[in-house]
């Protein structure tokens, strides 16, 4: 590990060793004599002399020239696991032997077989490393031979690369975001998280920290995408003492502040965190030696004092390092340009000393002549990763890595000036596995009622995009909400609650053609219940009705799996007919999805895929008026019925679809709901139009219809038939409510429903 | 020497294919999976090797002899003459020259390792195997280990794509 760090090429001992024929030929004759002398080797072998030739055989197989037998691996899985075990640890490896066929794929997304993987490597590779200047923040690849594979964009931080970095660790990288918050930006799933900063620390400087939170046993860091992560924050009172607050992403809520002092003479300034083990440092990088350790186990912050050297060093000139079995380091450039490592040591008296463990000369590490070497001043430290154990070192010619144990060092070339290396260790994740090795916790916030939604004016904007791009709120299910990028032809599905974001790019069948689509949660266990998928799987299944061109057209279906990362097959109806493009929103009834489209109901059956045209109630009070607000809504259990606000709002009907024996659909009222029964709801008067707009929803986890009056909303429990007001809303405006309420349903506790997402759209 | 030899206990080894081996306890406990039978008395007589032909299972009782000394409690009086690390740099030319066989016996030697659980051979044969095809072509794997590609064109089309960075 440490040598394919400094030195680019993978550990390949055997078929190196294979390379210089002529000396291990010779070596091997005398290791067979020697094994002949010892008299372990051999033995009482009775067939030694078949087993000899047998020996000189294959040797002569393995070096002849002659085109070798086809020959298959033996037919087990067990075998394949044991050599894709092995396969290096470089980031392109995976991916392409995923490509190769799908038993490979499924061992390589198989958690169990990507533990092992992971304890087998123990280290995740050191990627490299993210650092901004003048420029946005840009990520420098330096683990070989990925630098020349990795373009440029691919760990972009996407819309975050202007903002400011404050931290990485874990493989995941920290942000100063623009709204008061902080985002934790995992660059290899490009998933973003944003986790508003508590009150406290508002318009202060601080420190922050963002570690993973995985507890289970032999979890190696780097494989941490959907694991659980902890952002620390730590702010200093007049700049001397120093208080701190945890987030928790499995909680979603900042812990208690801790507060501590620091002696008067020491003043902090903006640093980055080094863990070892489970406590966090930062040194006082204005004034002093004091460092602020904070223990993630037992919550204390604590001030203890650093080495003297770091008194007497300039900014920049030391960073804290772990120095091996849970003791904390430093290393310090001193002024004789040496590099000094020094390892606090703790006495079972709890006396604490520091110990200069090291000095190694500057010049001699970085191999540079010694008369050079006043050339290469100042030299900075400005960066540490803790789980590959690397320093870079800043000069004006350029970035060094050094490992402190090894003592090797290696020039990076072509990186100028950097401010500090936020570096990425992280290993590839198959998007396939992405859901199965998350360890299920249900958040401490559960969601109770539709009160529970504060106000949208006081929760931050959900989401933020670059531009002006034109976007449409496709649906949200089960926690998860669809928007399409209409240009880019792309669609974004983002879960709120942990504020992750996922891009999938619109199969080409559907270009040039209205599009509607819904997002459902995939989880199959059978005893789940949706209410916190955000973590499970997901499915958006595209429909669309009509090409951008008139007359008829074949209605198209497919559907994407987060599980396997495709689009299966489009499916289609096998007649053309003439509807309407977009703008409808599909409703979950049982396993299929039902979209409304004039007369007509589309049925997508999510088992079998299968697309029907179910004709719709055809009148409505004896005409269909164009303003109705209808809405597929389930009856009774996975009874399909539709709900229909007339034009004129005076009440609300339910029609329900009943299919006799000979599979004939017949359309029956099943009730009706008077408005002015539903209190607080100004009567309508049949054949007048209130002047108020009137809204109609379904929300299928609860089974509620959700009435938009003016500024008020309503809701109407289908089962007990009992309506009451919900709450009032400023945001429900002519012009967006239209496409704006759909109904999260009961997972969304962070306060984003889809008028707060539109506000920015 | 002649006293060790006496303290030694033999296991028999047999093959599929009728052949016997005769070896040191030891050397055959290198196989975490013969070492638990004779940890469960359960190897009085002959150990039959399913599944391992006599060719196979002489080269692996050779990879066991050679490597007992270092691991084994027996590997005091070697140690002691040479240089942990010459011996560790020995072992490894050694190896090198050990896992020059074709395919066909690489992967059956894999199979031995898995089957007996040795922890070195299958290290040694596994990683040689990626080494060997892990800057290859697809294709070229595939070809390599007789492995069939059951992607649909598309379907590996959207893996490329999805990783596009690594493959090209």
């Amino acid at each position: 590990m440490e040598t394919s760090l400094l030195m680019p090429g993978r550990g390949r001992s055997a078929s190196d060793e294979g390379s210089r024929p002529a000396r291990s030929r010779t070596t091997c004759l005398r290791s067979q004599i020697n094994v002949d002398e010892d008299g372990a080797g051999v033995a009482c072998n009775r067939r030694s002399g078949k087993r000899l030739r047998a020996r000189t055989h294959a040797s002569e197989e393995g070096d002849g020239s002659s085109p070798e037998p086809p020959a298959s691996l033996p037919d087990s899985e067990d075998m394949v696991r044991e050599i894709l075990l092995r396969l290096p640890l470089d980031l392109y490896s995976l991916p392409r032997a995923s490509a190769v066929c799908k038993q490979w794929r499924c061992i390589l997304a198989d958690p169990k077989f990507l533990r092992r993987f992971y304890a087998h490597h123990r280290k995740p590779p050191l990627l490299g490393f993210f650092h901004y200047g003048s420029t946005p923040i840009t990520f420098t690849p330096v683990l070989a031979p990925a630098p020349d594979r990795i373009t440029p964009g691919r760990f972009s931080l996407g819309h975050y690369s202007n903002r400011i970095l404050i931290d990485s660790r874990h493989g995941r990288v920290l942000v100063l975001g623009p709204h008061q918050e902080v985002v934790v930006c995992d660059p290899i799933t490009s998933k973003h998280h944003r986790v508003p900063i508590p009150p406290e620390f508002n318009g202060r400087f601080f420190n922050a920290t963002v570690l993973c939170a995985a507890s289970e046993q032999g979890h190696v860091h780097g494989s941490c995408h959907l694991c659980p992560f902890k952002v620390v924050l730590v702010s200093y009172r007049e700049n001397k003492h120093p208080y701190a607050c945890v987030y928790s992403s499995e909680t979603a809520t900042w812990g208690n502040v801790i507060s501590t002092v620091a002696s008067d003479d020491t003043t902090f300034g903006p640093c980055c965190s080094t863990l070892v083990d489970n406590v966090l440092y930062w040194p006082a990088k204005k004034k002093g030696d004091d460092i602020v350790e904070f223990d993630l186990g037992t919550q204390n912050l604590n001030v203890i004092k650093g080495p003297p050297c770091m008194n007497m060093n300039d900014f920049d000139n030391f960073h804290i390092i772990d120095a091996e079995d849970g003791a904390v380091g430093l290393v310090a450039l001193s002024r004789q340009l040496n590099l000094q490592m020094w390892r606090r040591r703790v006495d079972c008296r709890g006396v604490t000393t520091w110990l200069l463990q090291k000095s190694v000369s500057l010049g001699e590490l970085l191999k540079i002549p010694s008369w050079t070497m006043r050339r290469i001043e100042p030299l900075k430290v400005v960066g540490y990763d803790e789980d590959t154990d690397v320093i870079f070192l800043e000069s004006h010619d350029g970035v060094y890595m050094v490992q402190p144990k090894s003592m090797q060092a290696r020039k990076l070339n072509g990186i100028s000036s950097t401010y500090y290396c936020y570096t990425l260790a992280s290993l590839w994740r198959d998007p396939y596995s992405a859901h199965r090795c998350w360890q299920r916790r249900r958040p401490r916030v559960s969601f109770s009622s539709m009160e529970a939604l504060p106000r949208p004016s006081s929760a931050a904007p959900l989401f933020e995009l670059r531009g002006n791009p034109r976007v449409r709120l496709l649906g949200c299910r089960h926690g998860r909400v669809l928007i399409m990028l209409t240009l880019q032809q792309e669609l974004i599905v983002i879960a709120p609650m942990t504020g992750e974001e996922c891009r999938v790019s619109i199969p080409p069948q559907f270009n040039k053609r209205y599009v509607n689509g819904a997002v459902l949660c995939a989880a199959t266990d059978r005893d789940h219940v949706h209410r916190n998928c955000h973590l499970s799987p997901f499915k958006v299944v595209l429909l669309s009705t009509s090409t951008y061109y008139s007359g008829p057209q074949l209605i198209l279906a497919s559907v994407y799996s987060s599980k396997a990362g495709i689009w299966g097959d489009v499916v289609s109806t096998p007649t053309p007919c003439e509807l309407p493009g977009g703008g409808t929103h599909g409703s979950l009834v049982g396993n299929a999805l039902y979209w409304l489209c004039r007369d007509y109901m589309i049925e997508f059956d999510l088992d079998g895929h299968i697309l029907a045209l179910i004709s719709a109630p055809p009148t409505i009070d004896e005409a269909r008026h164009f303003f109705d607000m209808r809405e597929v809504i389930q009856i009774m259990d996975g009874a399909v019925g539709i709900a229909i606000l007339p034009h004129y709002y005076h009440n609300i009907q339910m029609w329900q679809r009943k299919v006799n024996c000979q599979g004939v659909t017949k359309w029956v009222l099943w009730k009706t709901i008077d408005m002015h029964k539903i209190d607080g709801i100004p009567p309508g008067v049949k054949g007048e139009r209130p002047g108020l707009l009137f809204r109609l929803r379904y929300a299928e986890d609860t089974d509620e219809i959700f009435l938009y009056v003016g500024h008020n909303v309503y809701i109407v429990q289908l089962k007990s038939m009992q309506s009451k007001k919900l709450c009032e809303t400023q945001y429900v405006s002519a012009h967006h409510s239209f496409k704006s309420f759909y109904m999260p349903g009961t997972t969304i506790v962070s306060g984003c429903d889809g008028a707060e997402m539109l506000r920015h759209t | 020497m002649a006293t060790r030899e006496a303290g030694k206990k033999m296991i028999m080894l047999k093959s599929p294919d009728g052949m016997e081996f005769e070896v040191e306890e030891a050397v055959a406990m290198e196989s975490q999976t013969i070492r638990k039978m004779i940890e469960d008395d359960c190897a009085d007589t002959a150990i039959l090797i399913p599944n391992i032909n006599s060719k196979i299972l002489s080269r692996v009782i050779e990879y066991c002899n050679k490597h007992v000394p270092t691991t084994g409690a027996t590997g005091a009086a070697a140690s002691d003459t040479v240089a942990p690390a010459a011996l560790a740099e020995d072992l490894k030319i050694w190896d090198a020259e050990f896992i020059k066989v074709n395919r066909a016996t690489r992967f059956n030697l894999i199979q031995a390792a898995s089957y007996l659980n040795i922890k070195g051979l299958l290290d040694l044969t596994s990683q040689t195997t990626i080494d060997t095809i892990s800057d290859n072509s697809l294709e070229e794997i595939r070809s390599f280990l007789s492995t069939k590609n059951d992607y649909l064109p598309e379907e590996e089309q959207t893996i490329r794509r999805e990783n596009q960075w690594a493959f090209q």
